[in-house]
């Protein structure tokens, strides 16, 4: 038996993101979804689930519209999820998003797992995992890729720059999982329509103890300036054509921009 | 597994199914809405028009909560040659007082908030699933499939649009010609909202529609240009059968229409931000399929309900209605406790009653017209030369219109035959 | 009370990365009139004091213990807390290597501070460090500052270039501290063969992606690569998954920036765009029409890469008369 919390980010859609004429970033009516690698967090828990039972919730500080992703995380297989409602918009930073998990999770009553995508794909800090696990004095492993549990004691396959370190750690502990570790399910249509059923909690900071203010102390990153790249290909593609006249075509173009045997 | 039933299942939240969702929950039936787009709309071509009247009807005055981009004041028929283009501009004020006749939509926004209606009113929505069969008992409609689970319910609505299988799936119908099938690409051209104005010569929140014939190669087919709040839908639909025959490809189509000086114009310094492709079933009446079974209705697209009348390309609407007819349909059924096929027929009666099948019976000629290529290709490019002769000053002596067209319509068409296409065009509209 | 603090602090479990961070650190450390500090952590250490000395360092910290082996995040970020406790600098840099991406929001947190992580440029600004980053898949750059003491920053090796000045002294300084025990047990650790080259610095760069269906097909990459002098790469799914390279390019992954970057049998997924925007010139090869990395690119052929990459290779040795 194993209790597993899945902490989750509903997050922008990055791809939906336009950069209007003055190089901002446009966010409003950017759709929201479930950070990718956090889903693969969440097929990690039912995977080890599947194998030695017990309970997985996901946990998420966002907007209250995050409900609509964590059903999503509820088909996979979450037995409940719960919402921290983010008063600000999400221009708090990792170290009041962690006050908040923090408080949740305290809240929640015991756990021996907490999962976590190796960083999220809108802020892509990489910062709440080291951070939670920090604050509630429990071991990390970060960068698995691969997750097991061995009498008792979480094993796992970090992927770092020069090597693979297969580390073996008691639980409580935290886990960060790569994108690489596991393809996430597609729920079924009967799994999504069982998922409307299972517990959904929402909780206000107040609820927890805490306050917009306080998280506002804690959170000491200012953003001073977003930009977006504003990078201009000029996207001559050529399509069509028989192969040696497209290359031909091609190295001539390359050959004007100067940029071969450079 | 427990045995999952609903009242109704209804199969694709395009404005057939989330009406229909909406009008059942609204009255109490449980209701499963299952869409296959990531969200209601994600899959949808990009824009369009829908005509109001009888969305106001199901969702009153809705224009006040629903994204709708510009209420459609200006309608302009374009005649396109290579180089020129002939315009009949129609402007209408009154367009743009409540109830409105018609706006330009964004369909991923309006497919949601549609969907987000029915939700509202109790239906459940499940997106990201596909229905991939029904599931059928001595040949009634008793459930559907998806992947591998099976949801019963008294009725199945089909809403799936023009793609849909399980039409076939439950014996209406059987396979396509593509004499039968046109191709649709669309285009999301953005511009800021003031230039839009200006450019279209229109008041705040007011848009205008175009409609283009001719200068698609030869292929049988129009295109259109739709001004949204801050960008415009271009696009063509052609002829399976006749971009077969030219040889030509969709997209390539809609390339060489950008080029077009007439169309370059109104999309200049735009950028483009979308690009997709779907099919329509033109054939009108005669394409419909039988509209229920056992158990089981066909709504929307995927009852081939469209019309395309040369001017308007009538799909969304009909859509609507006919959402909203199969709803009442099966509350009805629901009333009686059966569900067979004949009580549901009084769907067909609603439909007549509502104007979708009059509307497609007074079109019903169009599709027929279509096939006279002249329709594309001869006549718009007659009708640019004459302009162009009408208006040139020349060195030569100036000749009278009717001398000028009977010359220029030599080699491209008879009289006799062209007097009988103005016929044909007469009774087909 | 952030006036208590003061001067820039460099640590990283990688030496050469350590010189480029010390070096970093003395530029900004000469804006702000402060110490710049080195900190090395291990099981036993050796100070090299004169070469860090050369990079900028005026100070070096060290803290040995027993329960430093392995560098677990735990133990280091217990090991900086107490040399961050005496020594008090304004900023921290470290490494955005993983290591260092673990540790520094551990350590971050323990000390009650904001982090920045994976910074692509270091300014200061009246007297404040701007830090910038990457967000939003690569479409964006943020630019930060932190209210909290120290400001902690990574930055991924290789950003900024080290600089050696000789003849500069520094002093050593002895940390104890109290480290507990890892609960983290190191089972095994399989080393990767790392690549020699260093793809940052290819004047051109030809990347494979899923495309490819098998190892030996990157031959024909390489093949192009080699008539133009360059170097090849991968995205992330070939290197992370498949296993055939051990790095990439992309968000996750290396930043490139080549006079000439080709991608072949690539999606272009923002998160491996992110990683090319640099270049001068990118040329794209896929089958797919609707392909992406289209819209980033200058020059595409819409075709089979299998087709393409060998005529596309005999075209440019006939051109470049190789
Ligand atoms: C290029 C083009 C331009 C058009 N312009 C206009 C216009 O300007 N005005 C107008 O009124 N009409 C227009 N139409 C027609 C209009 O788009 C359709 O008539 C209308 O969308 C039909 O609505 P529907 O609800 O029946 O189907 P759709 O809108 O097609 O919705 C069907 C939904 O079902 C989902 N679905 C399909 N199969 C399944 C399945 N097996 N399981 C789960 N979900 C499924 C789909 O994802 C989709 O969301 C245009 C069509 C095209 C192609
Ligand atoms: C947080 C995060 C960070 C990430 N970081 C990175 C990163 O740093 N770098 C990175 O690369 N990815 C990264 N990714 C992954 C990224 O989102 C994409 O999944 C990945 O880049 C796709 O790789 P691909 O283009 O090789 O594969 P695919 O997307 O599968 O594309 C393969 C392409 O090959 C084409 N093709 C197939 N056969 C042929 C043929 N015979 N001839 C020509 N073309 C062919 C196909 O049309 C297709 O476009 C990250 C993802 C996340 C969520
Ligand atoms: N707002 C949040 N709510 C829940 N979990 C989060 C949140 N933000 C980040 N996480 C978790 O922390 C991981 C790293 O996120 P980040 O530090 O933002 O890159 C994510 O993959 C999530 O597992």
């Amino acid at each position: 038996m194993v209790d597993i919390i899945v902490c989750a980010k509903y997050a922008w859609d990055v791809a939906e993101i336009k950069i209007d004429p003055s190089g901002k970033p446009v966010l409003e009516g950017v759709p929201r979804r479930i950070s990718d690698i956090d889903k693969n967090a969440m097929e990690a828990a039912v995977n080890l689930k599947e194998k030695h039972g017990g309970t997985i919730k996901a946990l998420c500080f966002g907007p209250a519209s995050a409900k609509d992703g964590l059903k999503e995380l509820l088909a996979m297989g979450a037995d409940e999820a719960y919402v921290v409602e983010d008063p600000s918009g999400g221009m708090l930073d990792t170290a009041a998003t962690v006050e908040a998990l923090a408080a949740a999770i305290q809240k929640m009553g015991s756990f021996d797992l907490i999962l976590c995508g190796e960083a999220t794909t809108d802020g892509y800090t990489g910062q709440v995992g080291p951070r939670l696990a920090g604050k509630l004095g429990i071991p990390q492993v970060t960068y698995a890729r691969s997750l097991s549990l061995e009498d008792g004691s979480v094993v796992a396959e970090r992927d770092l720059e020069d090597a693979y370190i297969t580390v073996k750690v008691s639980m409580p502990a935290l886990v960060s999982v790569t994108r690489e570790i596991n393809v996430p399910r597609i729920p079924s249509l009967m799994a999504i329509l069982k998922a409307s059923k299972k517990p959904m909690t929402t909780w206000k900071l107040e609820d927890l103890g805490l306050s917009k203010e306080k998280l506002e102390e804690v959170s000491t990153l200012k953003t001073v300036k977003l930009e977006g790249f504003a990078v201009e290909r000029k996207r001559l593609i050529i399509k069509e054509k028989p192969v040696e006249e497209a290359v031909q075509e091609l190295v001539s173009n390359l050959l004007k921009e100067k940029v071969l045997g450079v | 597994m427990a045995e999952e039933k609903f009242d109704v299942i209804v199969v694709g939240a395009g404005p057939a199914g989330s009406t229909a969702a909406y009008m059942l929950a609204k009255e109490g039936l449980s209701v499963l809405l299952v869409e296959r787009g990531r969200q209601a709309g994600a899959k949808n071509m990009t824009g369009g028009i829908i005509y109001s009247r009888i969305v106001h009807e199901v969702f009153p005055r809705f224009w006040e909560e629903a994204p709708v981009e510009r209420a459609i004041t200006s309608y302009n028929i374009v005649f396109l040659n290579g180089r020129s283009a002939l315009t009949l501009n129609f402007k209408c004020p009154r367009f743009a007082d409540p109830p409105y006749n018609a706006f330009s939509v964004l369909r991923a926004k309006f497919d949601q908030w549609m969907a987000g209606k029915a939700e509202e009113a109790g239906a459940m929505i499940v997106t990201g699933a596909t229905v991939d069969d029904l599931v059928m008992e001595d040949g009634k409609v008793k459930g559907i499939r998806s992947g591998g689970d099976e949801i019963f319910a008294d009725v199945v609505i089909d809403a799936e649009g023009a793609k849909s299988l399980l039409v076939e799936k439950a014996g209406l119908r059987g396979d396509f010609n593509p004499a039968d099938v046109s191709v649709g690409v669309k285009e999301v051209v953005e511009l800021p909202e003031e230039v839009i104005d200006e450019r279209f010569a229109v008041g705040k929140g007011e848009g205008a529609a175009f409609t283009l014939i001719g200068g698609l190669q030869g292929v049988v087919g129009g295109g259109f240009l739709y001004t949204n709040k801050s960008s415009l839908s271009l696009g063509i639909v052609a002829r399976i059968d006749s971009l077969m025959e030219k040889k030509v490809k969709v997209h390539e189509l809609i390339e060489d229409y950008k080029m077009h000086p007439y169309i370059s114009r109104l999309i200049e310094g735009g950028s483009i931000v979308e690009y997709s492709a779907a099919i329509l079933h033109e054939r009108g009446l005669r394409q419909v399929p039988k509209l229920y079974t056992d158990g089981f209705l066909v709504t929307g697209s995927a009852a081939c309900l469209l019309i395309n009348n040369l001017f308007t390309l009538r799909g969304m609407d009909l859509a609507v209605a006919s959402g909203a007819a199969a709803a009442k349909a099966v509350l009805r059924a629901k009333q009686k406790g059966d569900f067979s096929a004949s009580t549901l027929s009084a769907y067909e009666s609603f439909l007549r009653e509502n104007f979708v099948l009059t509307d497609m019976e007074t079109f019903s000629r169009v599709p027929d017209l279509m096939d006279n290529r002249r329709v594309f290709t001869v006549y718009p490019e007659l009708l640019c030369l004459l302009m162009e002769s009408l208006f040139s000053v020349h060195p030569a002596p100036t000749m009278k219109a009717f001398r000028r067209l009977r010359e220029l319509m030599k080699g491209r068409v008879g009289l006799f035959e062209a007097l009988g296409d103005l016929f044909k065009v007469y009774r087909a509209l | 009370m952030a006036e208590a603090y003061k001067g820039v602090m460099a640590y990283s479990e990688d030496k050469e990365n350590l010189l480029e961070l010390l070096s970093k650190g003395r530029e900004i450390a000469d804006q702000l009139q402060a110490e710049v500090s080195a900190v090395l952590l291990g099981e036993k250490v050796e100070a090299n004091v004169e070469e860090l000395a050369a990079y900028g360092a005026d100070k070096v910290y060290l803290v040995e213990n027993p329960n430093l082996k392995g560098l677990l995040a735990e133990a280091c970020a217990e090991a900086l807390h107490a040399v961050v406790s005496q020594a008090k600098p304004e900023i921290l840099l470290m490494s955005a290597s993983k290591r260092g991406k673990e540790l520094a929001p551990r350590l971050a947190e323990r000390l009650g501070t904001g982090c920045v992580t994976e910074c692509v440029a270091l300014n200061v600004e009246e007297g404040q460090l701007r830090m910038k980053r990457i967000v939003l898949g690569g479409k964006v750059t943020s630019t930060h500052t932190i209210g909290g003491r120290p400001i902690i920053a990574t930055i991924p090796p290789r950003m900024f270039e080290k600089k050696r000045v000789e003849g500069r002294k520094a002093e050593a300084v002895k940390v104890e501290a109290e480290i507990s025990p890892s609960k983290v047990e190191i089972v095994e650790a399989k080393p990767k063969a790392v690549a020699g080259v260093r793809i940052e610095e290819a004047p051109v760069v030809v990347c494979g992606g899923r495309g490819l269906k098998q190892k030996e097909d990157f031959k024909l990459l390489e093949e192009l690569a080699e008539v133009l002098g360059g170097q090849v790469g991968c995205t992330r799914p070939i290197a992370a998954d498949r296993g055939w390279f051990t790095e990439w390019v992309g968000l996750s992954g290396k930043k490139v920036q080549p006079a000439l970057y080709i991608a072949v049998g690539i999606s272009g997924a923002i998160q491996h765009v992110a990683g090319i925007r640099g270049s001068k010139i990118v040329v794209s090869i896929n089958k797919d029409p609707e392909a992406p990395i289209f819209a980033d690119s200058d020059y595409g052929i819409v075709g089979d890469l299998y087709k393409v990459v060998p005529a596309l290779t005999e075209a440019l040795r006939k051109a470049l008369k190789k």
